[in-house]
């Protein structure tokens, strides 16, 4: 299949008292021409900060590296003026909070306008019934009224359409949408997911989405890459990653959620939390703190990734050694179900 | 449409209660009038005839209507130095006052929105130091310390601006801004600092927003996101900050009047005080008051324009 954006070698690190601290590891991806694909984290894993790389909105005291490479164009050489052609026209982006994302003091209608005539030669009125169409597509009734709208006048579900009516808008190669229904009612997050899809379907574009929910992926994403601390330590087809995890850390993220088969136990949490960014050790595996299987080896080297049937691993051990050693998990829960000392908060939290 | 009717309410009760106020307090001041004018060594029958005349001899709530009643027909009383209509005095005065706070307003806004706008862009510049040095200082240097200052260099030293004559707009217009640049600037130096400060901290909290992310994200160039989306939605706050510099500068500047010998209200005040002109300063209190009360509703009025969201609370 065709790729619309490939990324190789990709690293990025946040620069402070002139020392730079390492956010993203040597990460590759790839997103095929009219696939979804998802990227799957805790926060702080730097799924947020690679996503905005793509759309060069990057923090400013981010250093990157690497290469992100988009219809044969390389990304991290374009210069500031060269971007202006990019975003908003070939590659879009959705954020997770609709409440904030739009200008609260101008019309909807007149911001997915400006999106519009920034990047077509149209005239404003051609403009506007093209705004009027993408509005009706994205589900929303009224469309005149909605157009004349301010923000404040819509619910969030709406104003994460009138998001999603902009970034299609200009029928761009690549959506990249973080975190899209996070801030949503549950009820409205199925609906926004479904469009995103349709849109997806209708429009032939290529969409990474950035999720916490594995159902929804599991449901709407070909591919995963799950992402932890900054490294990409497991990806594949979304039945195998998600259908049969085999790293330590997609275990845990699978054993964790919630399912009718397993009403009345106690749900699974990873112990411990993602370390932030400026306690990270540069060597050694990632995950080696919270994780069941890790030895001495986890601790002094860096796993390099191994791809076993069709999917990349990136860890120390091989598939049966995880599987052999995954009788720990239980006996780390029922661990932490007493009263585990280490990470008692988080813990609490989770059972409150 | 209901916020321009409830503000307008809003607008003619706090003026009734202005008119009170300042009636109320000059029912309480010591001393009568009469022996103001007259002299305490005066009469008791003249006393007496003079309070008749002046009404003074009426029930409290009669002289507060009748004084309403004046003030809608534009009296405000007669001053007892100039022998004057106070209305008149006032209105003259404001001729004066008028056009120094409009060339002081459009300084104030010419030198602090783009210095604003520019300090919040560029704070990380060592040029930037540099203008905010600027701005602190002028806003701590004293208006009639700043007022002698630019005499002495541009009257003085460089002849190139007229130090103390006023100038009406009907006789010369030219020359009427020529001789309102001196005032205006050293009267304008100190809210423009202000200004500075309120928009610059304005713009930067703007910047952090979502929605700037977003405008970038849709490939704006950076101009067009701080001109098409930070800069307008930066002005909420700064518009207070100006509403109240402007009800400042109208309410005229004793000092900076009295060093450019401008007769505008700023000497009216001095003047008045310093004769016991009761007449006068209780016209201008009132003026000053009102002229509070309407900026602070022209402010509401043009939030409501620039923020669609106030309208509906």
């Amino acid at each position: 299949m065709e790729s619309v954006c490939k990324v190789t070698d990709f690293s990025l690190g946040f620069v402070q008292d002139k020392k730079v601290y390492p956010a993203v590891n040597h990460v590759d991806f790839e997103i095929h021409a009219g696939e979804m694909v998802a990227l799957i984290g805790e926060s702080g894993c730097g799924k947020s900060v690679t996503a905005l790389s793509l759309i060069g909105l990057q923090p400013e005291t981010a250093v990157l590296s690497g290469s992100m490479n988009f219809g044969g164009e390389e990304l991290l050489a374009l210069k500031e003026a060269q971007w202006q052609d990019y975003r908003g026209n070939r590659i879009s982006m959705i954020f997770q909070e609709p409440m904030t994302a739009l200008n609260p003091l101008i019309k909807v209608g007149k911001q997915v306008l400006e999106n519009v005539m920034l990047h077509q030669k149209v005239t404003k009125e051609e403009g506007r019934q093209q705004v009027l169409g993408i509005l009706r597509q994205v589900g929303l009734p009224d469309v005149e009224q909605i157009y004349q709208s301010y923000p404040h006048q819509l619910s969030g579900g709406q104003r994460q359409r009138i998001m999603i009516a902009m970034a299609f808008v200009n029928n761009p190669d690549l959506l990249i949408a973080d975190e899209p229904t996070t801030a949503l009612d549950v009820t409205i997050q199925a609906q926004i997911m479904d469009l995103i899809k349709k849109m997806n379907r209708e429009r032939g574009t290529a969409v990474l989405l950035i999720s916490h929910d594995l159902g929804v992926i599991r449901h709407l994403c070909s591919r995963v890459y799950i992402m932890y601390a900054g490294h990409i330590v497991e990806s594949g087809e979304v039945e195998h990653v998600l259908g049969n995890p085999v790293h330590p850390y997609t275990r845990g993220l699978v054993a964790s959620i919630p399912s009718s088969r397993k009403k009345g136990e106690a749900l699974y949490s990873i112990p411990g939390v993602v370390p932030p960014l400026y306690q990270r050790k540069t060597e050694g595996c990632p995950f080696c703190n919270r994780c069941f299987a890790a030895g001495k080896l986890c601790e002094r080297i860096t796993p390099a990734a191994y791809v076993h049937e069709g999917r990349r691993i990136f860890c120390h051990l091989t598939p049966e050694e995880i599987a052999a050693l995954s009788v720990r998990m239980k006996a780390d829960q029922e661990e932490n179900e007493g009263k585990s000392p280490k990470t008692g908060g988080v813990q609490e939290c989770r059972k409150g | 449409m209901g916020y321009y009717c409830r503000k307008i309410g809003g607008l003619l009760v706090t003026l009734l209660l202005v008119s009170l106020i300042t009636f109320g307090v000059f029912q309480i001041l010591p001393g009568n009038p009469a022996y103001i004018i007259l002299g305490v060594d005066a009469d008791p029958l003249q006393i007496e005839a003079l309070e008749k005349s002046l009404g003074l001899d009426l029930p409290l709530y009669q002289r507060y209507w009748n004084w309403v009643v004046g003030l809608f027909q534009g009296d405000l009383g007669t001053s007892l130095r100039y022998q004057q209509p106070v209305s008149q005095l006032i209105a003259d005065g404001l001729k004066v006052t008028g056009s120094l706070a409009l060339v002081s307003i459009i300084l104030t806004v010419a030198i602090g929105l783009p210095a604003g706008i520019w300090l919040a862009g560029h704070s990380e510049k060592k040029y930037a130091v540099g203008l905010s040095m600027i701005s602190q200082l002028s806003l701590s240097i004293p208006a009639f310390c700043m007022g002698i200052f630019l005499i002495n260099i541009f009257s003085v030293q460089l002849k190139w601006l007229p130090s103390m004559s006023y100038v009406s707009w009907s006789e010369d217009p030219l020359g009427s801004i020529r001789s309102l640049i001196l005032p205006a600037f050293s009267m304008s130096l100190g809210s423009a600092a202000v200004l500075i400060r309120y928009v610059k901290v304005s713009v930067t909290n703007q910047k952090k927003q979502d929605y700037v992310r977003t405008a970038y994200s849709k490939g704006l160039t950076s101009r067009r996101v701080m001109y098409g989306h930070v800069v307008r939605n930066s002005l909420i706050p700064v518009i207070t900050i100006l509403g109240m510099t402007v009800a400042d500068i109208l309410g005229g500047s004793i000092i900076t009047e009295n060093i450019f010998s401008l007769p505008g209200i700023g000497r009216l005040i001095s003047v008045s005080i310093n004769s016991r002109d009761l007449p006068l300063i209780q016209g201008l209190v009132l003026y000053l008051a009102v002229i509070v009360v309407i900026c602070n509703f022209v402010v509401d009025i043009v939030y409501s324009v620039v923020d669609p969201r106030i309208r509906l609370k």
